[in-house]
């Protein structure tokens, strides 16, 4: 059988991730597809562990941080990103067909049970959320964050190339993501327009990605 | 590989940036989720499953969803039947929704422990069934009213102890062996073993000679007003500057000292000069609310205070033993500071503490500034909460450490009235990148303050207003924050650096700011009383921008009090009209005329005129000349995002210091109504009432 080992361990059957969740409200058909009360509850007293395999707390404390970089990165604010990693841990903790089998498998596990619960947010609060599918996302996550399957990595190198880039570059991205300051403020605070100020952020960005690529390349290959 | 950059990578790296940037770095919940993995499996499955099916059970679910769904079934039948008997038209949904909230009602007492009717059912209310903080099902299910204008929280009763470690005693079992006992075990000695090496490293900076340091700030102080593009007004007279540190700090110094940083230094650690700071920067912090303190309270607090200024050094510790009850005088130090409210009482913590604005977060994320949120100024709050305690007679009761008692967890409603709980902790984004975890304890975080930067820099922008009536680098939020960049925020810098590298010498810092050349500024010619009305609106603005810079010295605000503020609005709307008759205000007034005789702003409190001179005065009293006559705009943009002018008011209230708009404030704004005043000019006019 050519499933995937993370499919066919936890048997999620009924949707791929292949299936594009685009519109939530347009899927209610499969409202069903993660209502997990068809799985038992684990009952974690009476498992044993198999050698190799982390305990809860340590499963957390390796997992946790980037289960929630990839909910914030899905477009979570930081209240339902708080949210959904704990629902997320607890959902698969609960499952008494949980193995661990590795870190890779068990973080993609993971991702998935979080996309899948915010997808279930968004249908019973009635929103109507452009979620991003998780191929592209994953994909994404993997070359970016998911190095050390935490994006702590990616932080530290992102805070790295930081410093590489122009002062001016660096005040605006500052002023955007620690102040807020909009287009026109940075604009205002640089002397240019706000298509300016728009334009050296997006280049300044794109020099951040190479940069930080070119990082985690580097601490791969070490 | 292309290299523009498609949305997800774009978002992918704005997360980064603002986990950066903003402190948005991902929280530890290993403790949450461990403490709800060890409840019963079939109670946590209310939290995660949704409220259809939170009855379920393990073993019989596919039964008990049958039948949960039959006396749904039945009301609607019934309704469609009473309907067809009165022959209306059924509205499926009036007759449905009643049925379905029933339906869940009954299912939810394994959430909601005030639901539940049998003790039996649900002998006490676990952890686990009262946080909503992992289930949005919960919360919706807990959620008031949508639009409280001030949340409240509620403090969790000790049975409510979230610490994993009490988990099985509660329950009065705890198995040897137990795999939960042995996690937990293994996670308080994971936590235990880190904890030493987790706290943040003290920042180590060279001492500087108090000269350099000063010709330093004022090569900071004119980088920045060169970058925002303005030119400082010329220089006063030193007997000017000795006036002004007069009337700022209560201290006179010696005209020789001005030129002299280390002279003035000197002066200003004299015992009496020492007492008179700290009196000027506690009336500082609490709207002058210090000086109505209990005089035995004022004389503790002093004594605390006075003590580190006069002996040049440690003001940092005398400064959190207050703050962290560890001082005899802490309680006094929070009666003091908690004059306004328990609100006003945490910002100025957090404000003097770690350099933290807390106006906004205690209804919702902030909006203007990003490092606020709502949930860590309820972690702050429940922190300060198990040490200080209001009593019925207004005072504060300091409960301090010893006593045993642990923070408990307390709940708040937010903005979309969804309620959540929020675990004692200071927020590590208050404090700084080089805290990699939230302070959890008091003790902690009172040892992580001491010769911090955020402790440094709470205290420079104190003194700073305390000299200057504004903050260095205020909060983007205020109505009268300088232009921010970066030559600011490294003036800021410069000077917490040397107040570090100081030991926390504060009439170093004092000495410092009343040398630079923001002292030494005149106030700009069109801002004088006689000269505003004729200026220009643009000769106006162009001198405000300087006094917003530091670039020239504000004119003297006329010392007026709250209530004749309010008198001076009501006798604008026309509604005092009574009390003009009857000698009161005048309605008639002269704005920027000053009356021969009238008592001027700063005349000493004794300096009383005669009964019936006061009378006549009355009459003939002109209006303040800083009295909004008209406005083109309201007091800070972003009000403008908020629609209702009441909260735009109470937002005012806030941004003041004030928990809520005071009564007599709210008569004023009554009476603008009445009068149909322009919304801009009346938000205008209750900033000027607020801002005394």
């Amino acid at each position: 059988m050519n499933r995937p080992a993370v499919r066919a361990t936890f048997g999620c059957k009924r949707r791929t991730a292949k299936e594009p969740l685009l519109d939530v409200k347009d899927n209610r058909s499969n409202r069903s597809d993660f209502a997990d009360h068809e799985l038992p509850d684990w009952d974690w007293r009476s498992t044993e562990l198999s050698p190799g395999e982390l305990e809860p707390h340590e499963l957390i404390a390796r997992h946790q941080r980037g289960v929630w970089r990839y909910l914030r990165m899905l477009g979570c604010d930081e209240a339902t990103a708080d949210d959904l990693t704990q629902e997320t841990f607890l959902r698969v903790l609960r499952r008494d067909n949980f193995v661990q089998h590795n870190d890779s498998a068990t973080s993609g596990y993971l991702r998935r049970t979080a996309y899948n619960l915010l997808v279930s947010r968004h249908r019973k609060l009635g929103r109507v959320k452009t979620v991003a599918e998780p191929t592209v996302l994953d994909e994404i996550w993997n070359r970016w964050a998911g190095k050390d399957l935490s994006g702590d990595a990616a932080v530290e190198a992102l805070r790295l190339c930081l410093g590489k880039l122009t002062p001016r570059a660096q005040t605006a991205l500052k002023m955007r993501f620690a102040d807020e300051a909009s287009r026109i403020e940075i604009g205002e605070a640089l002397g240019i327009t706000d298509h300016g100020a728009r334009n050296l952020m997006q280049r300044a960005k794109q020099q951040l990605r190479l940069c930080v690529e070119e990082q985690l390349n580097q601490k791969e290959t070490l | 590989m292309s290299d523009n950059l498609n949305s997800a990578e774009e978002r992918a790296l704005d997360v980064l940036l603002s986990e950066i940037h903003g402190g948005n770095r991902p929280p530890d919940f290993t403790r949450e989720i461990i403490s709800h993995l060890n409840r019963q499996p079939s109670a946590d499955s209310t939290l995660v499953t949704p409220v259809a099916k939170t009855s379920a059970r393990r073993g019989s679910r596919r039964d008990s969803a049958r039948w949960m769904w039959a006396p749904a079934l039945i009301a609607i039948a019934a309704s469609l039947l009473l309907a067809f008997w009165y022959g209306r038209s059924p509205d499926p949904t009036i007759a449905v929704a009643p049925a379905v909230a029933q339906t869940q009602q009954a299912q939810i007492p394994q959430v909601s422990p005030s639901t539940t009717t049998d003790p039996s059912d649900n002998p006490k209310p676990t952890p686990a069934a009262s946080l909503p903080s992992v289930s949005p099902e919960a919360e919706i299910a807990d959620s008031g009213p949508s639009n409280r204008a001030m949340p409240e929280a509620d403090e969790l009763s000790p049975k409510h102890d979230f610490e994993p470690s009490n988990a099985n005693s509660r329950r009065g079992v705890t198995l040897a062996g137990d795999p939960k006992s042995r996690v937990m075990s293994e996670l308080d000695a994971a936590t235990n073993d880190q904890a030493p090496t987790r706290r943040p490293q003290k920042p180590t900076v060279s001492r500087q000679s108090i000269s350099l340091v000063s010709k330093q700030v004022d090569e900071g102080l004119q980088r920045y007003w060169r970058s925002i593009d303005v030119q400082p007004t010329h220089a006063i007279s030193t007997a000017n500057v000795v006036r002004r540190v007069e009337s700022a700090l209560g201290v006179k110094v010696a005209e020789e000292a001005i030129s002299n940083v280390g002279r003035l230094r000197n002066q200003l650690m004299r015992p009496a000069a020492a007492e008179s700071i700290a009196s000027h920067w506690m009336d500082s912090l609490t709207l002058n609310a210090f000086r109505r303190a209990d005089e035995i309270d004022r004389k503790k607090v002093l004594n605390v205070l006075a003590e580190p200024i006069a002996a040049g050094k440690g003001f940092d510790q005398a400064l959190v033993a207050l703050i962290a009850g560890r001082s005899d005088s802490s309680e006094s130090w929070y009666n003091a500071l908690g004059s306004h409210g328990e609100a006003a009482l945490r910002n100025r913590v957090a404000s003097i503490s770690m350099n933290a604005d807390l106006r906004c977060t205690r209804c919702h994320d902030a909006l203007v500034a990003s490092k606020g949120r709502q949930q860590d100024y309820w972690s702050f709050a429940a922190l300060l909460k198990s040490m200080v305690k209001s009593q019925e007679n207004g005072r504060w009761r300091l409960q301090r450490s010893g006593d045993g008692a642990a923070p408990n967890p307390i709940f708040y409603d937010m903005a979309d009235g969804r309620r959540r709980i929020a675990q004692p902790a200071v927020p590590q984004s208050w404090l700084g990148p080089e805290w990699t975890e939230s302070p959890a304890s008091l003790d902690v975080w009172a040892e992580d303050l001491i010769g911090s930067r955020p402790l440094a820099k709470g205290i420079v922008n104190s003194m700073w207003k305390t000299l200057f009536g504004r903050p260095l680098v205020s909060p983007v939020v205020d109505l009268s924050a300088s232009p921010r960049n970066e030559d600011l925020l490294r003036l800021e810098q410069e000077l917490s650096d040397d107040l570090i590298a100081s030991n926390f010498d504060v009439a170093r810092t004092l000495a410092l700011m009343i040398q630079s050349d923001a002292m030494r500024r005149s106030v700009p010619d069109v801002l004088a009383p006689d000269k505003t009305l004729l200026a220009s609106r643009d000769q106006v603005s162009s001198a405000n921008k300087l006094v917003m810079a530091f670039a020239a010295a504000p004119p003297k605000r006329p010392n007026v009090p709250i209530n004749r503020r309010i008198a001076h609005v009501l006798r604008a709307s026309g509604s005092s009209i009574e009390l003009a008759l009857d000698g009161g205000p005048a309605i008639l007034s002269q704005a920027g005329v000053t009356q021969p005789g009238a008592k001027q702003a700063g005349a000493k409190q004794g300096d009383r005129m005669p009964k019936k001179q006061r009378s006549t005065k009355s009459v003939l009293e002109t209006t303040p000349t800083d009295f909004p006559a008209d406005a083109d705009a309201v007091p800070v943009q972003w009000l403008n995002s908020i629609s209702d002018a009441d909260i735009k008011i109470d937002h005012l209230a806030y941004l003041s210091g004030r928990s809520r708009l005071p009564a007599n404030a709210a008569t004023a704004v009554d009476a603008m109504r009445q009068a149909e005043t322009d919304e801009s000019l009346m938000l205008q006019r209750v900033w000027w009432i607020l801002s005394n």
